[in-house]
């Protein structure tokens, strides 16, 4: 703001500053032609100040105070951003990153095994252990086990020195349940299990 | 640079480019001399425009020596595309105009 504030005061510009502002960013080839065409405009309009009698730094002062701001014709002649390959290039990026980082978090699925998660409980477990009188106080650890996506039955196998007791759970019926609302292949059946 | 203007530039450039190439001092000089100066072109704003111009393909340019022996000079021209360009906004600016007028008119015959 303060470098535009500096122009519009008069700052007074020589032919080659200006040609130089008003040709800022532009890529190898326009740049030279359209510094070569500012040139050249300038030029012939200093000459005809010079026949008129003005000094050669008077002219040059007249010529480019003639052009008005170069920032103004360098905007324009940078053009609108998304004119141009880059500027589609940067939008496509930043979309293709937005959508990336969306299906990262909501359509990837959970890793599958087991996952110790340290002896940390969640609302969730600290619900569950409530609810149960059974549960004895103390330290758990807590394990996430994420099930392979094909996985139909569970079997669950109980043993003690005394006893062995295994139960299956048909997991295809849990799922028909468990998968409203969530993204086709996002899904794993999940279990947590509080150790103690 | 008021709305109206940034829409009669492409028509007064490809106006000043219809009978004869003419490098961008020459333009200038002929929208200035034939509008009397009521069409006030901004020399900043006057290259810009015309590569606008050059890139929607309505106008070529080509660098020429100048016969004075003094730097060369970037020459415009209109493409065939500019051609019909410069017919449709002519047509579009004479209903605008006539629209206008009407409207303008208190009674017919009658400019306000």
């Amino acid at each position: 703001m303060t470098r535009r504030a500096a122009h519009r005061s008069g700052k007074v510009l020589s032919l080659n500053q200006y040609v130089q502002r008003a040709t800022l960013g532009l890529p190898k080839a326009e740049r030279v032609d359209a510094a070569a065409e500012l040139r050249a405009h300038l030029l012939e309009r200093i000459t005809e100040l010079e026949q008129q009698g003005f000094a050669r730094d008077e002219a040059e002062f007249l010529a480019v105070r003639a052009m008005g701001d170069p920032q103004t014709t360098n905007r324009q002649l940078l053009g609108h951003f998304l004119t141009t390959p880059l500027g589609w290039l940067a939008l496509g990026v930043v979309l293709l990153g937005g959508a990336g980082w969306w299906a990262y978090n909501n359509l990837m699925p959970p890793s599958e095994g087991v996952a110790y998660s340290g002896s940390g409980l969640t609302l969730e477990d600290l619900r569950a252990l409530q609810a149960d009188s059974d549960a004895p106080k103390g330290l758990y650890q807590t394990v996430t086990i994420t099930y392979p996506k094909e996985t139909k039955t569970v079997y669950y196998v109980y043993m003690t020195p005394n006893s062995f007791n295994i139960q299956p759970k048909d997991l295809l019926e849990e799922n028909k349940y468990n998968f409203v609302g969530q993204w086709p292949g996002s899904y794993r059946y999940q279990e947590r299990v509080l150790m103690n | 640079m008021n709305p109206l203007k940034s829409g009669t530039l492409d028509l007064a450039l490809l106006a000043a480019l219809a009978e004869q190439p003419r490098y961008g001092l020459e333009i200038l000089q002929y929208v200035n001399a034939r509008s009397g100066g009521a069409f006030d072109l901004k020399e900043g704003s006057l290259y810009p425009a015309l590569h606008r111009l050059v890139k929607s393909g309505w106008v070529e340019s080509e660098w020429q020596e100048s016969d004075k022996g003094g730097a060369p000079r970037k020459y415009y021209h209109l493409t065939d595309s500019g051609q019909a360009a410069l017919g449709t906004k002519k047509a579009e600016w004479r209903t605008l105009r006539g629209a206008l007028d009407a409207l303008l008119m208190r009674r017919l015959g009658r400019p306000t």
